[in-house]
């Protein structure tokens, strides 16, 4: 056999080889997937969970002519389903559905209040094991129920809404963003609680139930029935006035309440993998900042000037650190928050001046000492949740304390704490204007 | 991979011809002395060439005297008649007579007409046959002096040839506009301009036992290794064919290997380019009827830069090169990329684009590597039907059929628009290459990345991109690894990837001295 015949035999052989390496992979086209937007667990019937699955309608949102033509605008449909786990509820969607679910690119992972008081750890397993879902989605509590249907606002895609308001509480001072691989770790670390952002009023099962025309007590959540319906089904030009249809803006414009869209009021608490409760407004600022967790804000002070009666400061940067002190048998937690800030709104007859702003940022510190103190009670008393991490100081400095005291922690040392609040802020400017330009 | 597997004689019909038969100067068969009698040497090399019809035999006495016969032989069309009246026939006919007086009759003829008659510049003896058929095959004329055997060749060439004219296909913004033309000579005078200095050598060599091709070697004396100039020469004078018409027949029959993906021999049109490689130590070969000539070795690299490279100011051309080198790898990879994405890996796909693929592919009907491959071999038949039609048509089918081909085939439903998107910009990243040969293998490249892409997902784009490395750095030129950079050559290059600014050589002092002295403003404001 000549030397190179042998040498294609042998790229042919490599080559077999390669291919028989394959078997049935994971190939897929992408036509043949159901994407899904957002994944919400609930609480369902004998501990079961009820998964419900935002699926994206890829036709009503791609751009440009494709060769399809749309016959409908809805762009989004939700399907339901129970199951001892969640994997296995997804499964039983796609005994409905004509494609496979994809959650590649699943960004919310929202959970009903019911589901997240009685433990999330065991949920968040699949999410956690499975290659297909990112780490990087965002995780949140919903205080009614995690139906998932909601209007498109401004975004096209109903759960992009909620991540995209996620974002902006963030920098409004208002909530945190956790993803699932931060909840996760901060739920491995010792002397730390996890939180995750709270949204409110999403319009749950009833509504829909109740566009479906059918009467179904939300007592019993497993009816299987996909959410909501096309378009064609309804008279022309006479849409629901909360079908997920994607005209945004008329709708804003009437300015009636909208059901279905959300707003991202706070935070949510957990002791462990379970809810305790909610924090939000400014309760919520007063964890974000002794937790150093604030991203920015717009704060309304009383106005320490005459004449004034509020103002507005703008934060830029929050520093805060969280030092134990330990003497003997008595802990004492010392937070320090140092605050930028910068005054950008005042009614008339401010004037800058060297006076003015050290009496502001006086009344910036008391404000802020207020808010966190303010949080800071009804987390020790009413929550008993070491959401901040003092325990976690403690056990970076002192790690054999820490280990006499673990256990007992959050249920008897952590109330009882006492905590010292020192807030220094430096007011960096006045936006544009010295002074009062009449 | 095995090293040097020689490329066989025997393909494309250039096959080693086992009879030795008349054909060709090779110089095996005796030389035949010519016959001193003017009627028989006629006769015979009316015979060596058949009763050719183009054959020009001119006879005359000379200085009109009888007995001094004479006789100027050329081939029509490949000598130039008038050059050869001017210098032979009419100072022979015409004005030898004085000089032929009495005595000088008995001296030796041909020496005397080479230093006294012709004013012809060059003029060499010529003893045997064969000597008289190769200076009319190079299109010379021949003296032929009744009562001698030994002629004199003339040169006087008149052959139809082109002027020297800008490349084509190595076309540039800014930098010079000649380009190589047919005749290896100009050629050769087009490089030697740009190398003044005794340094350059130029030898000559015959290849093709029919079409004995001109083939010159130039290397730099003291610049390019010996022991590369001697392998090229090993390899040029072992070459043993009938035809070698294009030097595209000369670089595949002194090449490494059988089969080969990328050129490992550059081939130019430049003589700037030319120039600049034996500079840096290369070795080139200029063959009679092709403009193109050959630089060796090569390395990758090589693919990227064009000549304009180093007359445009640093920065400028590192960015074009970067370019480049970008549009190597997205011609290479970019449809095998969506195909990985879009069938294996949809969570690397930003979900809008997603939806978009999803949407536009939900109404294709066949899978997507073979829409894919399919596309792929509509753009090849546009650029290959494009290339050989006359320009102006050229130009309308492949943009034309390109956009309309595409938007329709999209707008029935034959293919994705995303698809067609991708094909379209791994073509035109092809063009960005500057190397022709290159973009044509880069494109050939596209197939089985395709269907590794198809099969493997980006497991096999991996695969296939590490084989591919592999086989790269498998490959030598002429010893060298092709996937060198100029300094591992040790020639004198020092920009593989990119190349170095050059430094202004004025000194600092002189060019502050140059600039008046900056006012003040504002001051007096």
């Amino acid at each position: 056999m000549s030397p190179i015949r042998w040498r294609v035999i042998r790229w042919i052989f490599l080559v077999a080889g390669l291919l028989s390496l394959t078997g049935c992979w994971d190939r897929r086209e992408t036509p043949e997937l159901a994407i899904v937007g957002s994944i919400g667990l609930d609480a369902g019937d004998e501990g079961r969970v009820l998964v419900s699955l935002e699926v994206i309608h890829a036709d009503a949102l791609a751009r440009g002519p494709g060769p399809v033509s749309v016959p409908s605008k809805v762009v989004a449909w939700v399907f339901r389903e129970e199951g001892r786990t969640v994997l296995n509820a997804i499964r039983n969607v796609e005994t409905r559905t004509s494609r496979r679910m994809f959650v590649g690119q699943v960004n919310t992972v929202i959970f009903g209040q019911n589901l997240a008081r009685q433990g999330i750890r065991r949920y968040l397993d699949v999410f956690e094991r499975q290659s297909q879902f990112r780490r990087s989605l965002i995780l949140n509590v919903c205080d009614t129920g995690a139906g998932l249907l909601q209007r498109p606002l401004i975004e096209d895609i109903p759960s992009r809404t909620l991540s995209g308001q996620a974002n902006t509480a963030l920098y409004a001072g208002k909530t945190v963003v956790v993803t699932l691989n931060e909840f996760l770790r901060t739920l491995a670390e010792p002397g730390i609680e996890p939180v995750t952002s709270h949204t409110a009023g999403r319009q749950t099962r009833d509504a829909m139930v109740k566009r479906l025309g059918e009467s179904v007590r939300q007592k019993n959540p497993s009816v299987m029935r996909p959410q909501p319906f096309t378009a064609d089904e309804m008279p022309e030009g006479e849409l629901p006035p909360d079908s997920p249809v994607l005209d945004p803006l008329r709708e804003a414009g009437t300015g009636e309440e909208m059901e279905g869209i959300t707003v991202v009021p706070g935070i949510a608490v957990f002791r462990g993998d379970r809810l305790v409760g909610f924090l939000d407004g400014a309760e919520a600022r007063g964890y974000l900042w002794a937790a150093g967790r604030i991203r920015g804000a717009i704060l309304e002070i009383p106005s320490p000037l005459p004449g004034i009666e509020v103002l507005a400061l703008e934060v830029i940067r929050v520093q805060s650190s969280i030092e134990p002190q330990i003497s003997g048998q008595k802990i004492r937690i010392k937070v320090t928050i140092g605050a930028l800030l910068e005054i950008s709104e005042v009614p008339v007859g401010f004037v800058m001046s060297q006076d003015t702003v050290g009496r502001i940022e006086e009344a910036a510190n008391e404000f802020i000492r207020r808010e966190v103190y303010r949080t800071l009670r009804r987390v020790q008393r009413e929550y008993k949740s070491d959401i901040y991490g003092f325990g976690q100081a403690v056990y970076r400095k002192d790690p054999r304390l820490w280990r006499r005291l673990e256990d007992d922690w959050n249920r008897h040392i952590f109330p009882h704490l006492e905590v010292q609040v020192q807030v220094r802020s430096n007011i960096r400017s006045s936006a544009l204007l010295l002074r009062d330009p009449r | 991979m095995a090293k040097g597997r020689r490329l066989q004689p025997g393909m494309f019909g250039f096959r080693k011809r086992q009879r030795n038969d008349t054909g060709g100067q090779s110089g095996q068969s005796q030389p035949r002395p010519l016959p001193a009698k003017l009627a028989d040497s006629l006769q015979q090399i009316r015979q060596e060439f058949h009763d050719a019809s183009d054959l020009v035999v001119k006879q005359f006495c000379i200085g009109g005297i009888a007995a001094r016969k004479a006789a100027v032989l050329y081939l029509e069309g490949m000598a130039d008649g008038k050059a050869v009246k001017e210098a032979v026939i009419e100072p022979l006919m015409l004005w030898a007579r004085p000089q032929l007086g009495g005595g000088a009759l008995r001296g030796n003829l041909p020496e005397q007409i080479r230093q006294r008659l012709s004013p012809a510049q060059n003029m060499i003896n010529l003893h045997s046959m064969q000597e008289v058929a190769e200076q009319l095959l190079e299109g010379n004329s021949v003296l032929l002096v009744d009562g001698f055997s030994v002629a004199l060749g003339t040169e006087n060439r008149g052959f139809p040839k082109r002027a020297v004219e800008a490349p084509e296909t190595e076309v540039v913004v800014r930098g010079p506009r000649e380009g190589f033309t047919e005749v290896v000579r100009d050629s050769v005078a087009l490089v030697r301009r740009r190398l003044k200095t005794p340094g350059l050598v130029v030898e000559q060599m015959r290849v093709g036992r029919r079409s004995v091709t001109d083939v010159r070697l130039l290397y730099l004396a003291g610049v390019a290794r010996p022991e590369l100039v001697r392998e090229v020469r090993r390899r040029v004078q072992a070459i043993d064919v009938d035809m070698a018409p294009e030097s595209g027949i000369i670089e595949q029959l002194i090449s490494d290997y059988l089969l080969w993906l990328f050129p490992l021999i550059q081939s130019t049109e430049r003589p700037d380019t030319v120039a600049a490689s034996l500079a840096e130590g290369r070795v080139a070969l200029l063959v009679d009827h092709s403009p193109f000539a050959l630089i060796m070795p090569n390395t990758l690299f090589q693919f990227f830069s064009t000549a304009e490279d180093y007359y445009q100011q640093y920065l400028v051309s590192l960015m074009l090169r970067l370019i480049r080198l970008g549009a190597f790898a997205i011609s290479t990879f970019i449809t095998a990329i969506y195909i990985a994405s879009s069938s294996f890996h949809q969570e690397l796909i930003p979900l809008p684009l997603l939806l978009n693929i999803a949407a536009s592919e939900a109404g294709v009907p066949f899978p997507l590597p073979i829409t894919a491959v399919a596309i792929e071999l509509l753009l090849e038949v546009l650029r290959e039907a494009g290339i050989r039609l006359p320009r102006q048509v050229g130009q309308a089918v492949s943009i034309v059929g390109a956009i309309v081909l595409g938007q329709a085939a999209v707008q029935a439903g034959f293919a994705s628009a995303g698809l067609v998107i991708v094909a379209a910009l791994g073509t035109i990243a092809s063009f960005a290459i500057p190397n022709f040969e290159a973009a044509v293998a880069v494109r050939l490249l596209r197939f089985p990345f395709i269907l590794l892409a198809s099969v493997l997902g980006f497991y096999g784009l991996f695969l296939g991109a590490v084989i591919l490395l592999f086989y790269l750095s498998s490959l030598q030129c002429f010893g060298v690894p092709f996937l060198s950079s100029g300094r591992a050559l040790m020639l004198s290059s020092y920009d593989p990837w990119t190349r170095s600014p050059v430094r202004p050589y004025a000194p600092r002092e002189r060019i502050r001295q140059a600039t008046p002295p900056r006012r003040r403003q504002g001051s007096d404001r």
